[in-house]
């Protein structure tokens, strides 16, 4: 069902650009009171259609332009709507309009509560930022800033998930320098503490000691999956340019621009799943699909979400959408701490 | 290669089509004999293209019912419209063109014919010479494939269409599939093994075998599996619940909630918790960290997972399947029963330096320390 929703909003939303410049361009052929007012209500719909998900979503940067292009852009039609028109009842519609554009706006500001902003977007409130290392249940899927999420300015755009391994818990994800990585969880935080934000969810239902057995298995399985890739990629590499004419500073240039670490640079643009490299958070989603996660949405499903794995980069913040797993909040820590000391 | 091909095939079969369709309309208005030729050229032309380029690949994959009504599709079009502007035209370059059309399909179908002399009916339709139809249970190992006859090879008109995947389980070696009466099922091994002349059954080793790690892993993934199937299952019912009466029956009758990927039978769709016989098996093997043949790209290749059914006789494009034939059956049956591990072939400079790189990656930060230590150390000395 999440692909068909995806499908569906997704060829709403490029019909409603499309109306929105035939109207531009011939004004629907109405007078133009009523085609502002029309365009007003399609777009209106839209919106109402897509609110739970818009409210749900404000921490990734599209759901808050999909709400505030539509919003304003709503507003200022339904005011022209009712300004120019001579109908009395073009009037009373575009005032309907008006008060639908405005309880979305409140609506808007009433859920906005339940965010803050922490670094270049927003975060739900009440999240625990920086959480300890001890604090995390395997499974924990940890969503912090960089560079990325400067980039497409979100608070978060890089992911790694707790693998336990006896007294031990590993962070794996996959890096730009390294590919896929697996480092002791309590060098990995207070670092990341250092430099910016981590936030964590966790498992709604916690994981049982075969799954964290799987787990275990599965990190190291892909970790080596990636290396084998590596070598062998590489050495393909040397040899098309071992008969390339090319000189050697120009071999180097390529070596060092195009480094093959085991990331999945075309995922970072695509959003696709590879079997043997993927970016932090592919390997993530990766690592639970192999492990037998049924989550109840699969990010990267691709433009429309058709499934071509095409223009749709798996963002971080959207894991704040998955319903199979809750925030891990300031409460919690409370609860944690004073486990902790009463032990 | 496998999407670009997939995307060249269906590419150039809308344009033919599309073309045909055209020039008949056109031919209809204008009657022209000069005209009529040139577009047998063109229309030949393209699925000549589009044959030679896939002209190893059809001979390879003869087995599967889709290749062969492709060849045919080829033969039946090419031919008649090769001699079509050979007629029909008066120009030389024309004629010179459609007879070395005409001399490309009549090599086609000699090729065609000749390699058809390569495999044998059984069951319900043609396996290679040889193959080794009545498998001793004691040859599958972890990571191979068994394909089987039944409903679908004779719907399909192919000798085998229902994969089972060979996997470790307590211990045993057994056979894990989705099946339409169960959804994920295990099954021992005699029981699918058994010699049935109606149902043969080939076995895909894997080669090389898979490593020690891998099957261990293995049977993690298909407890979890069944486990996710079981889930889906239970949700699906609870939903059904829900539905009016007359809906819920049609859908019980005609897709009955088993576990097995109904659609997906027919889109070649890769789910999360339900699948078809052939996607179990890719997805046991994607799960366990086996890089195998990814099947199901979608029409066009576009990886939509519509229109693209994964077939049992794909997994033959799998480099590292073999099929095994009679004649290896004896030494494969001797190194059994010598107990010898399965020959794993690995290159030890390969495995040095997958082994540095593993080991360079668990805990970038001691490494990194290590390294910025490594000079002063070397000072020191």
């Amino acid at each position: 069902m999440f692909r068909f929703w995806k499908t569906a909003k997704a060829v709403a939303n490029i019909f409603m650009i499309f109306a929105t410049w035939r109207w531009y361009q011939h004004g629907f052929g109405l007078e133009f009171g009523l085609s502002c007012l029309a365009l007003s209500f399609m777009w209106l719909a839209l919106t109402f259609g897509q609110m739970n998900y818009l409210m749900r979503s404000l921490s990734t940067i599209l759901s808050r332009v999909q709400l505030h292009v539509p919003l304003w852009f709503g507003l200022i039609l339904s005011i022209v709507a009712a300004y120019t028109t001579t109908e009395p009842l073009v009037l009373v519609l575009s005032l309907l309009s008006l008060i639908g554009w405005i309880s979305v706006y409140f609506r808007y500001r009433v859920n906005k509560k339940k965010f803050e902003k922490q670094g270049h977007g927003l975060l739900p409130k009440g999240i625990m930022i920086n959480p300890p290392a001890d604090m995390l249940p395997p499974g924990a899927i940890l969503l912090m800033s960089g560079m990325i999420a400067e980039t497409i300015q979100e608070s978060v755009g890089h992911g790694e998930i707790v693998i336990p391994d006896g007294d031990k818990k590993w962070s794996f994800s996959s890096y730009m320098k390294y590919g896929v990585v697996m480092n002791p969880l309590e060098e990995v935080m207070p670092r990341r503490a250092k430099h910016g934000i981590t936030v964590a969810r966790v498992p709604v239902v916690p994981w049982t000691e075969e799954q964290c057995r799987h787990s275990l298995l599965q990190a190291r399985s892909m970790l080596r999956q990636n290396k084998e890739w590596v070598v062998r990629a590489r050495a393909r590499r040397e040899h098309v340019l071992s008969l390339l004419p090319l000189p050697a500073v120009a071999k180097d240039l390529v070596r060092k621009v195009m480094p093959i670490t085991g990331y999945d640079w075309f995922g970072l643009i695509l959003g696709r799943s590879k079997m043997n490299r993927w970016t932090c958070i592919g390997s993530v989603q990766e690592l639970l699909w192999r492990m037998g996660f049924t989550l109840d949405q699969y990010f990267g499903t691709g433009l429309l979400g058709a499934g071509t794995s095409i223009l749709d980069p798996i963002l971080p913040a959207r894991f704040f959408d998955l319903r199979c797993y809750r925030d891990l909040t300031e409460a919690d820590y409370k609860v944690w701490l004073a486990t902790q000391t009463g032990a | 290669m496998r999407p670009i091909r997939k995307l060249f095939t269906f590419v150039s079969h809308v344009l033919f089509y599309f073309l045909a369709v055209r020039f008949a309309l056109h031919m209809g208005q204008s009657h022209n004999l000069a005209a009529l030729a040139c577009d047998c050229l063109i229309l030949s032309g393209i699925f000549m293209i589009l044959a030679s380029s896939q002209f190893v690949h059809i001979l390879r994959s003869y087995g599967n019912i889709f290749t062969r009504l492709m060849a045919t599709e080829f033969l039946s079009w090419g031919l008649p419209l090769s001699v079509v502007a050979y007629a029909a035209s008066d120009r030389p370059s024309i004629r010179v063109i459609s007879a070395i059309q005409l001399l490309f399909w009549l090599y086609f179908a000699y090729r065609y014919q000749v390699n058809k002399a390569r495999y044998e009916k059984q069951g319900c339709g043609p396996v290679p010479l040889d193959t080794c139809i009545k498998i001793p249970v004691q040859l599958p190992r972890p990571g191979d494939a068994i394909g089987t006859g039944g409903q679908m090879a004779r719907l399909l008109h192919q000798g085998v269409a229902h994969t089972e995947t060979v996997i470790p389980w307590e211990g045993r070696t057994m056979l894990f599939s989705s099946w339409f009466e169960n959804g994920a099922f295990l099954n021992e091994v005699p029981r699918i093994l058994k010699p049935d002349p109606k149902y043969p059954n080939y076995l895909l080793q894997r080669r090389p075998a898979i490593r020690a790690d891998q099957v261990e892993l293995m049977e993690y993934v298909v407890r979890s599996m069944i486990a996710q199937n079981a889930a889906y299952v239970e949700k699906l019912k609870a939903q059904r619940l829900g539905y009016p009466a007359f809906l819920r029956n049609y859908l019980d009758r005609k897709f009955p909630v088993t576990g097995y990927d109904w659609l997906g039978r027919y889109t070649g769709r890769r789910a999360p918790d339900h699948w078809t016989c052939n996607v179990v098996y890719l997805e046991v093997m994607r799960r366990s960290g086996v890089e195998v043949v990814r099947l199901g790209h979608g029409a066009a290749g576009l990886r939509t997972g519509w229109f693209d059914i994964p077939n049992t006789e794909d997994l033959r494009g799998d480099d590292a399947l073999h099929l095994v034939r009679n004649s290896e059956v004896p030494a494969l049956l001797a190194a059994e029963s010598s107990n010898c591990q399965p020959e794993v072939v690995s290159d030890p400079d390969f495995e040095q330096q997958v082994s540095a790189l593993v080991q360079s990656c668990t805990n970038i930060f001691a490494q990194r320390s290590k390294a910025k230590a490594g000079p002063v150390v070397q000072a020191s000395n």
